[in-house]
């Protein structure tokens, strides 16, 4: 599988790392409280919900940690230079790309649970056949890149719609957040299918998923403070 | 016509209605105090006495009760942030 790197900004590289650790930690959170809340309730929903979490954050916390890695090697090295033969930068690449893949297994498969956990009708099945499309189109595809983000955009989607007709029926603050977290994760994520081309979209795209993640969080405390 | 009570909302009373005994309850009583079936009434003390929710005690004249564990005061205690989240995060389970 012939795969490109996300697409970052290099002088971002230091505060998109202290962001993605921010992300990790926030989803972190959820995960682990969704988990507390399953070993009172044993409700199979809530324990994917969680996982999905987890999974989202073990995503982001390999991608901040080989970004580090990558932005201590470009700092002690000339970009130019190195891309031209320079083991430092050659390792940054391999780095950079190694946290790619990562990312986008990681990241595919807590989205693809938390896509199928949001259906009113679940089964082992549905699950397996979301997971199947998921991973097949992006293992056989010429642009793996580009079809992460146009799946991640799509589970995104369809989250955010269930969340939205869920808010439309409750009408609490709680599930405005909820649905709004979402909505500003599929934004986000749009941003940043886009920053390929774009590359100032990646730093909004950015701080929109940072506003969304907030947004869940937000969610969280009221539903543990009230 | 009053809405059907879900799972977690049965634990809840079953749970209750040994709390607001006390902490122990014999089976007759909270077959009247849960308002469920013979048949109901013995699924949902199974689970929760496999999860450890409540204990089976032998009391005075070999006659059983039912006891509610920490676990289970936990479970009480919890029960609204556990609803909340559910209701927030869309977790209900499938009818």
């Amino acid at each position: 599988m012939q795969i490109a790197t996300c697409p970052s900004v290099l002088w971002f590289s230091g505060p998109e790392f202290l962001v993605e650790l921010i992300f990790a930690f926030i989803t972190v959170i959820i995960g682990f409280y969704a988990y507390k809340v399953f070993k009172l309730s044993r409700q199979k929903s809530i324990l994917l919900f969680g996982l999905g979490f987890l999974l989202i954050s073990f995503s982001y916390f390999i991608q901040a940690i080989l970004n580090l890695l990558i932005f201590r090697n470009v700092m002690t090295a000339d970009i130019v230079r190195a891309v031209t033969g320079n083991p430092l930068a050659t390792a940054s690449i391999q780095l950079s790309v190694l946290a790619t893949i990562f990312h986008i297994i990681f990241m595919t498969a807590g989205l693809a649970l938390l896509a199928y956990v949001s259906l009113q009708k679940r089964g082992i099945k549905m699950l397996l056949l979301i997971y199947s499309l998921s991973f097949v189109a992006l293992l056989f595809s010429t642009n793996p890149l580009l079809v992460y983000y146009l799946l991640t955009s799509i589970f995104l989607l369809f989250i955010s719609a269930q969340h939205y007709q869920r808010h439309d029926d409750v009408r609490s603050y709680s599930t405005l957040y909820v649905f709004l977290g979402f909505g500003m994760l599929f934004l986000g994520n749009a941003q940043l299918a886009l920053s390929t081309s774009f590359g100032l979209l990646y730093i909004s795209g950015l701080i929109v998923l940072l506003i969304g993640y907030l947004l869940l969080l937000g969610s969280l405390v009221r539903v543990v403070k009230k | 016509m009053s809405k059907k009570r879900g799972r977690l909302q049965i634990i809840h009373d079953i749970l209750g209605a040994i709390r607001d005994k006390g902490g122990t309850i014999k089976p007759t009583h909270l077959l009247y105090k849960s308002n469920l079936s013979h048949q109901m009434m013995g699924e949902y003390i199974k689970e929760l006495k496999e999860k450890g929710f409540i204990t089976e005690d032998e009391g005075k004249k070999r006659s059983k009760t039912f006891s509610l564990s920490s676990k289970g005061y936990e479970y009480l205690a919890e029960y609204r942030t556990v609803v909340r989240f559910i209701e927030s995060f869309g977790l209900e389970e499938e009818a």
